[in-house]
């Protein structure tokens, strides 16, 4: 596929296919078909570099030697958009930021995490850090879904309760966001960010317009809050 | 909430490296210099 792809744009761009493998004899076998170079990266050193542990990935490197695309596992051409994500990348004008707006860095930390949860889709950590990047892009929906599978796998862990909380405030589901921050509190009692939160929805005139101490005072020996 | 990071980012200069092609040539990635280059890293395992 790559062959034709080349073929089909000459003179648009260089390419280089890198074999992380441990067997160049294996790689070398597999390249030999082809007419583009291939590398054999035996020793690890673009993973080191560019901290991955899986494959397939590609990346884009600008006429002056400086990284302007990045995608970490999962990375296929013969994707829907893997064609037209190339094509856009050999035509934009990295000189002036004249990135492709679906190539931007918020969008690429979205393709990067997206393509790690393709070989780890239990990494909790993972999930959770895509719900962050999804709710900075105003996804909240996906923020949801995404932090709802890490509460899944690490129920115990008060500050994904929270998050999934948060990403649900910001759909309007107050309801649900309420009840995950009561599952948060649960897990962590003595959290006064959680607890306060859970307030200013249930108790919206004890903090607008001004904020009324005393009653949190009160509510707090109400609940029989302790440090 | 944990941050997944890359060594290097999108915008930073690549360092000078040097690779042994399959044919038993060395590809130095500086020699693309001029072009843009799109690098496929895959593995056979």
């Amino acid at each position: 596929m790559w062959q034709q792809f080349i073929d089909e744009h000459p003179d648009a761009f260089a390419f280089l296919s890198v074999a992380v493998d441990a067997h160049p004899e294996r790689a070398a076998e597999y390249a030999r078909p082809y007419r583009f170079p291939t590398a054999v990266d035996s020793a690890n050193v673009l993973g080191r570099l560019f901290d991955f542990d899986v494959v397939p990935n590609g990346l884009l490197i600008d006429e002056v030697g400086a990284l302007q695309f990045l995608h970490i596992g999962g990375f296929y051409l013969s994707r829907p958009d893997g064609r037209q994500q190339v094509e856009a990348l050999l035509h934009a004008d990295f000189a002036t930021g004249d990135r492709p707006a679906h190539m931007s860095q918020e969008s690429l930390e979205l393709e990067v995490l997206r393509g790690q949860l393709v070989y780890d889709p239990q990494n909790s950590d993972l999930l959770a850090a895509l719900g962050d990047a999804l709710l900075r892009e105003g996804h909240g929906v996906q923020a949801v879904a995404a932090y709802g599978q890490a509460v899944e796998l690490r129920p115990d862990d008060w500050s994904l309760a929270f998050a999934l909380g948060t990403a649900r405030r910001q759909t309007g589901d107050v309801a649900g966001a309420v009840g995950a921050w009561r599952r948060a509190l649960s897990l962590d009692p003595s959290n006064f960010t959680v607890r306060k939160q859970i307030w200013r929805e249930e108790h919206p005139e004890c903090f607008y317009p001004t904020i009324d101490s005393e009653w949190q005072k009160q509510q707090l020996a109400k609940e029989g809050y302790k440090r | 909430m944990s941050q997944t990071k890359h060594a290097l980012r999108v915008g930073e200069q690549l360092p000078d490296l040097t690779l042994p092609g399959v044919d038993g040539t060395s590809i130095r990635l500086a020699d693309y210099r001029g072009k843009r280059l799109f690098i496929f890293m895959w593995a056979s395992w």
